[in-house]
């Protein structure tokens, strides 16, 4: 307990120095500008940002970009609200009671109570990392190459079972990742992989031409091919503070958001996509007026909110621990964390404990940033939405090229980026899933890495993967995720969970 | 036998398509053992699983309830055909490093063509343009510099008038001669305000990177600008008219910015200077 508040005391001088004040501020205001915008979702956002933030020191670095995080998240559920247009997956299932009750003229109220709920998440999930972390940490140090590589299979099973869609379809695309992140000079023999002779590929494929050409391109071509039909509620959104009865109805919806939110972001594969969806459930089985979801009730904006809030900050425990990505803006923050020259892991809570708990401070800066500035300034947000999207798009479009070129000041990651762009444009038409292959994409050669020195530490035998307990036990959860979700009932219900969403 | 998910189907032939190619050329590399694994090790493993998942797949296309058109996208196979073949063209006339302007000029077509032709042939226009313009921008960003860049690739993307109506092109030569003419107003006066404001911080014992410094000033100036400009009642000016503009304006702050880092990204045509 004790060390706890020693610990929060160090993160907090850190978070709370007028510097990283500031970079807190502007992630979270630059996040919230490019969330705000339709079609584009965190994961577009924090790659087309990440150049912004070379230049800073690893921890304002972080920070930074963990602002834009939230920042996105938040102007996600406002154009949800506000446009029906989820700006990102998890706020899916807030579109279809936020846009209700912003059609009934509260809006204010609906963006109230998610800014409020959010806030609320933040807090709770800030105090669980720091609870959580250290033990999680001191366990994972024991690691060897062994349970490192079962962890990661664990940890991409996870994620393809969650991922909707075609379960095959998924760990082929978590497997393509790999691949695709084997590209490069390969660290023990020096030989130049699948480069063909381009030096550009003999550094890799970069994740930011991957995540910004499947993620951004191929959504802004996917909403270009939707004809426009918005309507937007923007005239009346005043009144943004929820009243008492609204609260009393909200509050316990708020807590159960939390609760399962803070938990399902923690497993691997979870976070708050899944987070938002489970609890829109779960309200929906407890709410005494059930028949109200889906017609603007409150409780439908407040516990998703909440719980995708609480999703996103608790995922950062598996990165911050174990240096394992549950989702795909956990693997742009592995990425982030590798150009600043940290290697991911246990080790950086022990090495480097201003950066590990100056982040988590800031979390907690950030979200009371998100309250206090964003309610205010909800009038720009709106302002920013009545643009329509065919003026908007070449904007966003020089955004990520500018983005892009400036990695490493080549027109060769435009055109990988573009080429990626093809490709994820493929993916959405062939329903494969993107998400679980920029997963692998980041683990592809830290797994060939682990498996390596496990096989030459084990003279060769495969079985040591079975024989050292921890690496079983994962093994086998791994398996049971698998078997669980191939057996024919559940595979329904979970057909049912995602189409009902 | 009857494929009933097209989706599946293409899906498990371009599995199978990946899975094949990496286990191909990585017999080109060292296979080495399981206990000391050569480069060629894991890929040939992965690539084996992929392609068997692909083959997975492509069964499940022909008993699947799934009902899928096996069109799923338009393609066109001979603008494939076509711009890969410009493409080995290009690829093996690369020309040298004294070779003249003329020779240079016209190989950049011949490649832009063939990159184009590649895209075009995946359907959709708006997958193609939008593509094609981000190419452009990223080979004329260093000869034209990112203003004329950013103008054409605004241009193109929005060329085929599927997304913008015919006032909005109207409205283009607004757009251009504001923003160039804005941009170097900010880019002017910036570095002073920099100063100022990079003094002034340091007075209160805030040590920003002097290119941070300049990259707020900009867009802080970029929004004044824009609230000014959406202020006054120009005419067929509306305020999706005055968003662009100030996005352009936050876009040259970024590229300044990366101008700070001392990256060679000229904002002015590279002739010039």
């Amino acid at each position: 307990m004790e060390s706890l508040i020693a610990n929060l005391s160090l993160g907090f001088g850190v978070a709370l120095s007028v510097q990283n004040l500031f970079y807190c501020l502007m992630g979270v205001l630059l996040g919230t500008l490019i969330g705000v915008l339709p079609g584009i979702g965190p994961v577009a956002t924090i790659a087309m940002l990440l150049p912004v933030t070379f230049t800073l020191n690893p921890t304002s670095a972080l920070i930074m970009l963990a602002g834009i995080y939230y920042g996105a998240q938040y102007g996600g559920s406002t154009t949800a609200i506000l446009v029906n247009i989820p700006g990102e997956s998890s706020s899916v299932v807030t579109c279809l009671d936020g846009y209700q009750m912003a059609r009934q003229g509260r809006a204010g109220p609906a963006l109230g109570i998610a800014a409020i709920g959010s806030f609320f998440a933040g807090c709770v999930a800030t105090v669980i990392i720091a609870l959580l972390a250290p033990p999680l940490a001191e366990v994972a140090l024991k690691f060897g190459p062994a349970e490192y590589f079962s962890l990661m299979v664990l940890g991409l099973i996870a994620a393809t079972v969650l991922a909707h869609g075609s379960l095959i379809k998924a760990i082929a695309m978590v497997i393509l990742g790999l691949l695709l992140g084997l590209v490069g000079t390969d660290v023990n023999s020096g030989v130049a992989r699948f480069s063909f002779g381009v030096s550009e590929l003999s550094d890799g494929i970069g994740f930011v031409s991957v995540a910004m050409g499947v993620f951004g391109f191929a959504e802004i071509i996917a909403n270009l091919e939707q004809k426009e039909k918005r309507e937007i509620f923007t005239k009346k959104v005043s009144n943004l503070l929820p009243s008492v009865q609204d609260f009393k109805d909200s509050w316990a919806s708020i807590l159960r958001g939390t609760a399962l939110g803070s938990f399902l972001g923690i497993l691997p594969g979870g976070g708050a996509l899944l987070a938002s969806f489970a609890a829109y459930t779960l309200e929906k089985k407890v709410s005494k007026n059930s028949a109200n979801f889906g017609k603007g009730a409150i409780q439908g904006v407040a516990a998703p909110e909440s719980a995708n809030n609480a999703g996103a900050q608790t995922s950062f425990i598996p990165l911050l621990t174990l240096g394992i990505p549950s989702n795909p803006v956990m693997a742009l923050m592995i990425g982030a964390m590798m150009i600043q020259g940290i290697a991911p892991g246990p080790q950086v809570m022990t090495e480097r404990p201003q950066l590990f708990w100056g982040m988590i401070a800031s979390m907690w800066v950030g979200n009371l940033m998100l309250v206090v500035l964003n309610l205010p300034m909800i009038g720009m947000w709106i302002k920013l939405l009545m643009v329509p999207y065919r003026l908007l798009y070449p904007s966003i479009l020089v955004f990520c090229c500018i983005g892009v070129y400036s990695i490493s000041n080549s027109p060769f990651d435009v055109m990988q980026t573009a080429a990626f762009g093809v490709v994820g444009y493929i993916f959405v038409k062939l329903e494969c899933e993107p998400a679980p292959l920029i997963l692998g994409f980041i683990l592809g050669p830290l797994m060939e890495e682990n498996l390596r020195r496990a096989m030459l530490l084990s003279r060769g035998d495969a079985l040591v993967f079975f024989q050292r307990p921890i690496s079983l036990t994962m093994l086998l959860i791994a398996g049971l995720l698998l078997a669980v979700v191939v057996a024919p009932v559940v595979r329904k219900k979970r057909e049912e969970a995602f189409v009902e969403a | 036998m009857k494929v009933t998910n097209g989706k599946d189907f293409w899906a498990g032939l371009m599995f199978i398509a990946f899975g094949v190619a990496f286990m191909y050329v990585s017999q080109n590399y060292a296979m080495g053992t399981s206990v000391r694994m050569g480069p060629a090790y894991f890929p040939t493993v992965l690539g084996g699983l992929l392609a068997v998942l692909g083959a997975v797949v492509l069964f499940r296309a022909f008993v699947s309830k799934v009902e899928n058109p096996l069109r799923v996208f338009p393609f066109t196979l001979w603008r494939l055909l076509a711009g890969l073949a410009l493409g080995a063209v290009a690829y093996y006339t690369l020309p040298g490093r004294d070779a003249n302007m003329a020779l240079e000029f016209g190989h950049a077509i011949l490649a832009g063509l063939s990159v184009g032709l590649i895209f075009a042939a995946f359907g959709e226009r708006s997958l193609w343009i939008v593509l094609f313009s981000v190419v452009l921008f990223g080979y004329l960003l260093k000869p034209l510099g990112l203003v004329l860049a950013v103008f054409i690739m605004t241009m193109v993307s929005a060329l085929p008038g599927f997304a913008w109506t015919r006032k909005d092109f109207q409205m283009l030569p607004v757009y251009a001669v504001a923003g160039v003419v804005l941009t170097f107003l900010v880019l002017l006066v910036s570095p002073g305000i920099q100063r100022v404001l990079l003094a002034v911080l340091g007075a209160v014992g805030v040590h920003l990177p002097p290119v941070l410094a300049l990259l707020f000033v900009e867009i802080a100036l970029g929004g004044v600008l824009a609230f000014f400009a959406g202020r006054h009642k120009w005419p067929q000016i509306t305020a999706g008219h005055v968003t662009v503009l100030s996005s352009i304006l936050a876009v040259f702050s970024v590229a300044s910015f990366v101008h700070g880092l001392g990256l060679p990204m000229n904002v002015w045509p590279s002739l010039w200077e």
